[in-house]
């Protein structure tokens, strides 16, 4: 036997199967490449030395091992689509006397030039991609580095270690695939005599109940703490209830149909309701495999997008002025800050504008109704700082009068009666105010909060008495918040800022921390953007997932549909209407998963709000339309890939 | 007026690149009278197949033109085709083209459906065919459940549900045992006797045995025909065979 006998059938067998490999074989490459891209970008940052890169880097080395997760599992499915595809081929060569060795061997070829193809298109694809996504990566982080092309070596033996590991898994599958065929029943193909599914209500309900406590959970959570408490357990039940429901639920329902003769004896409902019975059966994994991985894209794309996009609101938030000084403790003096920070700012020739400052103190305590206890025990967490009337007059231009136990306050919970408690001290409550702009709030939301603004000093440190008596670990300090602008070049505005802790390290004893909107711009872009970043390839490669899934599924229908309906124009359906019925059919069990991914998406919407606040991004309108925006672009995406595979799908059906 | 008329029917295949020509009917004229039963005979690529598939307007003549109580086939809009085969044309075919995603009751109705009949109506009509062709009990079980020859009887019910003016039959006892090829011709010879007309297409001589005439095709057009008029089964199955045997040998062996 001619010595190169393997490699060839194995090449005829990929060429001939072109409708089923050139599909595995491009995903193939693209999640080849996506894997190269990313570890290739995660060595070049690294290799920039730009100021923060080797968080970036680790970030980045941390997601390839993600990828390369995600890469394997989406490549075996996807062979086992194909497997299952070329099985009657396989029984066939069984009957024609290859035996299963020889099978094997020829696998074993064809996995090879598999991977040898993907292999080398994928790293060309990735080589000339990744420096393109460099430039990206380094636009969204905001960071200026100069390209230079590269193809670090390290990623491309990376790539290909993993990919060999990966197919030698397929491999392996394969080979048991060939081990466990018979050639007859593999002939005959397993459509015969396939059962009518049972209804299987139990199920049925039990995803019901799944899916709806999910979204009850999700639905119900009023705070970023629960939310992140109960998100992963939502998710959870409702990928379960989606399983569930696709499996049981839709058959289920088929048979509540097909039980009203007036609705199932009509034409248009006739063929969808049984054909779809047997598709949901065959199919109802995989349609809730594409369900759940589209509302993983839709919610990844929604949540990071509005997080990049809503971050300089986020920063002027918090950051009232451009720079931020904090002091702790007894001894913190307005005036040694200032003529510090002014110091400071005159060896750079700029000038301190716009100060403000306050002195407040920031208390964790528990809450029941309008009681504030120290003692950590009982009641919900509740969050309490205090700033003097003093201070708030001052910074926000009001005439507040407080006589001695009185006080005006701020909550983000219900105090219907007009006095509030903190540990020993009572107010009566004499005013409401908003959230006054210039106080720091990092809480944003997640636990209750509540700002009180006292008569004088004496009630902060009667306060951090009364605290100290129960938290002996932390000694609670007063603390002085100063705020200032710089005023002169943009440059030297950011080399003082820089420099400022430094510069204040000396002549303020108390100081305790030291910050910047450019400093706080440049960690969150770094951070965030390459979450973004990361975020992106994910969505890729589930989106490489989606797209696979479809158009195997297409495949396979179209096959078993070409009989079916030979059937039906021969008993007197004209060409339209079995044109007609197809596209029902094809767009009700296709559009299924895209309409449950939204659904998902509507109910998840408040948790993740909340979980977003986390993140201190609270503008839930801008959350709202970056969803609803990665919303329409999937479903056009969906649209675009569906109208594609379906073109197969009649050409299979018709030919 | 017969019910059916093949008028000089002709029919040639050409192959995709226009290259050669495959003249698989040359001319073929018979007519059908209403209540007849009919049998077609001939050998594979006769054309057999191509003439029913042509009566059943499932195929377009190159020549020549089919009437069905004198309208012609041919001057059917494509869009009414379909409408017009379910309401006129039943059709038995040789592998029972039943759908397995459907119990033999939905089987049975789905013409019906297609001609948006009330639900009442279907049952009204499935009850007392069922019971002709012995299926009543059968009627909720799903194609592969029951034996072929239980699956071409229900396969006779769907042609029959919509009270065709003609009955077109491909070979179907060609997938039966011998035992349901006896009944199923039964339920042919027992449907005729009530009105209706039967054209089956066949190349199994007990099956052609049972019509009231037979029609020999050979090289694409009628070459012989056998009237019944009193024979018995067995005899007209005797002359059927030597017919065959003519037809077979090209008549060259009579010494």
């Amino acid at each position: 036997m001619n010595k190169f006998f393997y490699p060839r059938l194995a090449f005829q067998n990929i060429r001939k199967n072109k409708s089923i490999y050139f599909p595995y074989l491009l995903a193939g490459s693209m999640i080849t490449g996506l894997y190269y891209i990313l570890s290739s970008i995660a060595v070049m940052v690294v290799k920039s030395g730009a100021k923060g890169s080797s968080t970036m880097g680790y970030l980045l080395e941390l997601s390839t091992y993600i990828a390369a997760f995600f890469s394997v599992i989406i490549l075996f499915y996807i062979n086992s689509f194909v497997m299952k595809q070329r099985k009657k081929e396989l029984g066939l060569y069984c009957i024609l006397g290859m035996e299963r060795r020889h099978l094997s061997l020829m696998m074993m070829w064809e996995v090879a030039l598999s991977f040898a193809a993907t292999l080398v298109l994928g790293i060309l694809f990735g080589c000339l991609m990744s420096q393109m996504m460099f430039l990206v990566l380094m636009k969204i982080v905001h960071m200026q580095v100069e390209l230079t092309f590269q193809i670090p070596l390290r990623s491309v033996v990376r790539t290909a270690g993993l990919f060999l590991g990966g197919y030698g898994l397929i491999l392996l599958y394969d080979i048991l695939v060939v081990y466990r065929t018979n050639p007859i029943t593999l002939l005959k193909g397993s459509r015969h005599g396939e059962r009518e599914p049972k209804a299987r209500w139990l199920v049925a309900l039990a995803g019901l109940a799944a899916l709806a406590g999910g979204y009850g959970l999700a639905i119900t959570c009023r705070s970023a703490v629960e939310a992140f408490n109960v998100f992963f357990f939502a998710v959870l039940l409702v990928i379960v209830g989606t399983y569930c429901l696709f499996t049981a639920g839709m058959i289920a329902l088929l048979k509540l149909l097909k039980g009203n003769r007036h609705f199932y004896y009509r034409p248009e409902n006739f063929i969808s309701v049984s054909g779809m019975m047997y598709r949901m059966k065959q199919n109802a994994a995989g349609l809730a495999s594409i369900a759940v991985l589209s509302t993983a894209v839709l919610l990844v794309a929604g949540s990071c997008t509005s997080l990049v996009v809503g971050e300089e609101d986020v920063l002027k938030r918090l950051f009232y002025r451009d720079g931020e000084v904090q002091c702790v403790g007894e001894g913190s003096d307005v005036g040694q800050v200032r003529d510090g920070v002014q110091a400071h700012a005159r060896t750079y020739g700029v000038e301190v504008t716009d100060e403000s400052w306050h002195f407040a103190t920031y208390h964790t305590m528990r809450r029941s109704g309008d009681q504030m206890d120290f003692d950590l025990k009982g009641g919900v967490p509740a969050a309490v700082s205090c700033i003097t009337q003093e201070d708030y007059n001052r910074e926000s231009g009001s005439d507040l009068k407080l006589a001695p136990g009185q006080a005006a306050v701020w909550t983000n919970f219900s105090v219907p009666e007009e006095r509030i408690t903190v540990g020993r001290y009572e107010y009566r409550i004499t005013e409401r105010v908003e959230y006054p702009e210039f106080v720091i709030n990092e809480l944003n939301g997640m636990i209750d909060e509540a700002l009180l603004i006292v008569p004088s000093m004496e009630d902060l440190k009667g306060l951090l008495e009364n605290e100290a008596e129960y938290n002996r670990m932390f000694v609670p300090e007063l603390r002085l918040v100063y705020r200032y602008n710089l005023e002169g070049g943009a440059d030297r505005q950011r080399e003082c800022f820089a420099s400022m802790a430094e510069g204040l390290s000396g002549s303020v004893p108390t100081l305790k921390h030291v910050d910047d909107i450019y400093r706080a711009r440049d960690d969150f872009y770094q951070l965030y953007g390459s979450l973004f970043f990361v975020g992106i390839f994910m969505v890729l490669l589930f989106l490489i997932m989606t797209v696979m899934i479809i158009y195997y599924k297409q495949i396979t229908e179209g096959f078993d549909d070409h009989d079916r309906f030979r059937i039906m124009k021969q008993v007197g359906m004209s060409d339209r209407e079995v044109k007609k019925t197809i596209d029902r059919q094809v767009r009700q069990v296709f559009f299924l998963p895209l309409l449950t991914a939204y659904l998902h998406i509507a109910a998840a919407f408040p948790a993740v709000c909340q979980l977003l606040t986390m993140f201190q991004m609270n503008q839930k309108g801008l959350f709202a339309v970056c969803t609803v925006c990665a919303g329409l672009l999937f479903a056009l995406f969906y649209l675009t890939v569906y109208r594609l595979t379906a073109r197969t799908y009649y050409e299979i059906v018709r030919g | 007026m017969a019910l059916l008329e093949v008028k000089h029917l002709k029919k040639i295949y050409t192959t995709r690149f226009g290259g050669t020509q495959v003249q698989a009917l040359t001319d073929v004229n018979f007519s059908v009278e209403e209540g007849e039963y009919v049998a077609i005979m001939g050998e594979s690529g006769s054309g057999k197949t191509t003439l029913l598939n042509i009566m059943a307007a499932l195929d377009r003549p190159t020549g020549g033109e089919v009437l069905l109580e004198g309208k012609n086939l041919s001057s059917i809009p494509e869009h009414q085709m379909a409408a017009f085969r379910r309401e006129n044309l039943g059709f038995v075919f040789q592998d029972f083209n039943l759908l397995d995603t459907f119990s033999l009751r939905d089987n049975i109705y789905l013409p019906l459906v297609l001609s948006k009949k009330h639900p009442d109506e279907m049952e009204k009509r499935i009850r007392p065919l069922s019971k002709l062709l012995g299926i009543g009990e059968l009627l909720d079980k799903y194609p592969y459940e029951v034996s072929g020859g239980q699956k071409q009887r229900a396969a006779v019910a769907r042609a029959l549900i919509t009270k065709p003016k003609l009955i077109l039959a491909d070979e179907p006892t060609g997938a039966l045992d011998s035992k349901a090829t006896d009944g199923l011709l039964k339920v042919f010879e027992e449907i005729n006797s009530q009105g209706q007309t039967v054209l089956m297409v066949t190349h199994s001589t007990r099956a052609a045995s049972h019509a009231g005439r037979v029609l020999f095709i050979k090289d694409g057009s009628v070459y012989h025909q056998i009237y019944r008029g009193r024979m018995r089964n067995e005899d007209l199955y005797q002359r059927i065979s030597d017919t065959l045997t003519v037809l077979a040998t090209g008549g060259k062996h009579h010494e």
